[in-house]
């Protein structure tokens, strides 16, 4: 079967049916339908993170979402409105002034404000996984090989500063250790504005190199393009950018109407393809091996549409049941459409093709134990 | 014989750099079906819980607040959420769905706000304060597609010293809010949303032969399969990177 020989999915893949989770995510404050999301995005993660450091980060997206409704609750703790009838705590009410109505410093704390500003933290926290989840299964480097060529210079900077961003943690240490050395304060203000200085003339020399290396190598290089042709380009990419943006905003969130929406969406995905296209005319390189798109990639982002469809689709049946309801303090219910919609989008943890081997270093038989070893690496 | 062929040949190389339009083309088509599913789907159905977007001329339907102190029986228009404030006995509280216009007489809870008419009945209790609650659903000719206002509700609530307004109108009927303390429904009217405007009334009612917006029963088995889903999923992913650790 095609889908067994290990490779990597196409990063796009991976980066639509994680923003379709995200879409569907903030469409709903039902518990149980974030919690399902979740769960899908985390046994996908599982199943093809691949096995680089970078691929590691889903941790930490998910400690930030924890952190993030953390605070939610803390803000409606300290501020927030009395509602429902089951009190926690009653704290002193502090008066303030009549014009700072609809703050309150203490008062009741009761558990049904503290359910729905957990419900509104957790939908948040599900979006911030989503965008993780991309990140650690979408490599970086990849996803920006697979630019369009109009993209290329902007793709080729990124992917120099992130080379380039671990070399400055190193630096920094390092001119921290040597202030220290001299008996100069390398903590607190004076020490960072002290060390700050030679860290980014060493970055700056740095740069310098680098870039008379690629020049030299011929990067950089572009095709003549009239500067009519060019100043078309860049108006349709920037206009058709906001134009998206907007047109994006509009149809995830659900309170402007989508006849408003959808054309402005359109109409800046067209201007900006065109601009693309009319632009990528200027670059003159080929690529190397990049990503193919065959049928696991369209089995990811099918099952991130299902996934969305189904949590609207519950919007349109159920409404009431997408929210979460504390007066009365009842259950959440889980509508049957969006239980399966988000159940499908757990598809690519199956239906993908395997992960490729991690890179195997040999090591040289005559290394000390605890050396680095100095074998090749054979990477796949 | 595209999916034969390994990776890591040169025969590939130079065929998917012929297909780079082509793949470039496919990644664009998915996301133009994911962009047109959304609204496909959204447009085939009323939408009676969109808020507007800021325009002068919009009118607004929305649960307004009153007051009356203890000893008045003139309604007067509350100046901040009923969250913020704390009703002193013997005080009546209203809410009423309508235009909230102050000149229009009928978006009133009542004609007049009677604390004895209400709570006459009840006797009050040591330690608790009484407030007279009157809530009135507004006309029919703004109510939602499919759904009716209930009666008009009176009742005396008799909660602790300290509740504030929604806590009282809580210990009386079902109150949906959002998290700020704003009314969006009581007794489960309007079904959903929280505020609507007129126009959105109409273009509502106009649509025709659509599912209305009253909720489907929805089986207990469903969320108890859902939480099920949830800890299998959990426990699923847990157990496969334990096994990824061990192989690689």
């Amino acid at each position: 079967m095609a889908s067994s020989i290990p490779r990597y999915v196409h990063p796009g893949a991976w980066w639509l049916w994680a923003l379709c989770l995200a879409a569907a995510a903030s469409r709903t404050t039902n518990p149980i339908i974030l919690l399902l999301i979740l769960a899908v995005t985390g046994l996908v993660v599982s199943a093809r993170k691949p096995d680089a450091p970078w691929a590691r980060s889903f941790t930490v997206f998910l400690k930030l979402g924890v952190l993030v409704i953390v605070i939610r609750v803390a803000f409606q703790v300290a501020l927030g409105t009395a509602i429902g009838t089951h009190t926690l705590l009653s704290l002193p009410v502090v008066p303030l002034p009549t014009w700072l109505a609809g703050i309150r410093l203490g008062g009741d704390i009761t558990l049904e404000s503290i359910i729905l500003a957990a419900c509104d933290g957790l939908r948040l926290a599900v979006l911030i996984a989503c965008v993780g989840a991309a990140n650690s299964l979408a490599s970086a480097n990849r996803l920006l090989k697979a630019l369009p060529p109009a993209l290329y210079e902007v793709g080729v900077a990124v992917v120099v500063a992130m080379t380039f961003a671990p070399q400055l943690v190193t630096d920094l240490n390092r001119v921290k250790q040597a202030r220290r050395l001299r008996g100069r304060p390398s903590t607190g203000f004076r020490g960072v504005t002290g060390s700050a200085l030679p860290v980014f003339e060493g970055a700056l020399d740095r740069a310098v190199a680098l870039a008379a290396a690629m020049d030299a190598r011929g990067y950089g290089r572009s095709a003549e393009l009239p500067r009519r042709v060019r100043v078309t380009t860049m108006i349709l990419v920037i206009g058709g950018m906001i134009a998206l943006c907007i047109g994006l905003y509009g149809l995830l969130s659900a309170g402007t109407p989508t006849r408003v929406s959808v054309p402005i969406f359109a109409v800046g995905l067209i201007a900006a393809l065109v601009g693309m296209w009319l632009g990528g005319r200027r670059s003159i390189r080929t690529r190397y091996r990049p990503d193919p798109w065959r049928a696991p990639e369209w089995i990811v982002t099918a099952s991130g549409i299902a996934a969305l469809a189904g949590v609207t689709i519950a919007a349109i049946q159920n409404p009431a049941a997408l929210d979460m309801t504390v007066s009365p303090l009842t259950w959440p219910q889980l509508p049957p459409a969006a239980l399966l919609g988000v159940l499908i989008a757990a598809a690519p943890a199956f239906l993908t093709p395997p992960l490729p081997a991690p890179a195997k270093v040999r090591r040289d038989p005559g290394a000390r134990a605890g050396l680095p070893s100095q074998g090749l690496v054979t990477s796949a | 014989m595209q999916g034969f062929v390994p990776v890591g040949s040169t025969v590939t190389a130079s065929r998917s750099q012929m297909g780079q339009p082509m793949r470039m083309f496919k990644v664009l088509t998915a996301a133009l079906a994911i962009i047109l599913t959304t609204p496909a789907v959204a447009l085939a159905a009323p939408s009676g819980s969109a808020s507007p977007s800021a325009s002068p001329s919009q009118v607004y339907v929305y649960w307004a607040e009153w007051e009356a102190q203890a000893g008045s029986t003139t309604w007067v228009s509350a100046q901040v959420g009923a969250g913020s404030v704390t009703p002193a006995d013997g005080s009546s509280m209203g809410w009423s769905y309508g235009t909230g216009t102050v000149n229009d007489g009928s978006s009133l809870p009542s004609p007049k706000a009677d604390f004895n008419l209400t709570c006459g009945q009840t006797p009050a209790e040591s330690g608790k304060k009484r407030v007279a609650v009157i809530v009135n659903f507004g006309p029919i000719n703004l109510a939602p597609q499919g759904a009716t206002p209930p009666q008009p509700l009176s009742a005396c609530a008799t909660v602790a010293p300290s509740a504030n307004g929604i806590q009282v109108l809580q210990s009386i009927t079902e109150v949906r809010t959002t998290a700020q303390g704003m009314v969006c429904g009581i007794d489960g009217y309007p079904p959903s949303g929280c505020g609507t405007t007129l126009e959105q009334l109409a273009s509502d009612n106009n649509a025709t032969a659509q599912p209305t917006a009253t909720d489907n029963e929805i089986s207990l088995w469903v969320t108890v399969i859902g939480g099920i889903a949830i800890i299998g999923l959990i426990i699923a992913a847990i157990v496969i990177a334990k096994r990824r650790r061990q192989d690689g």
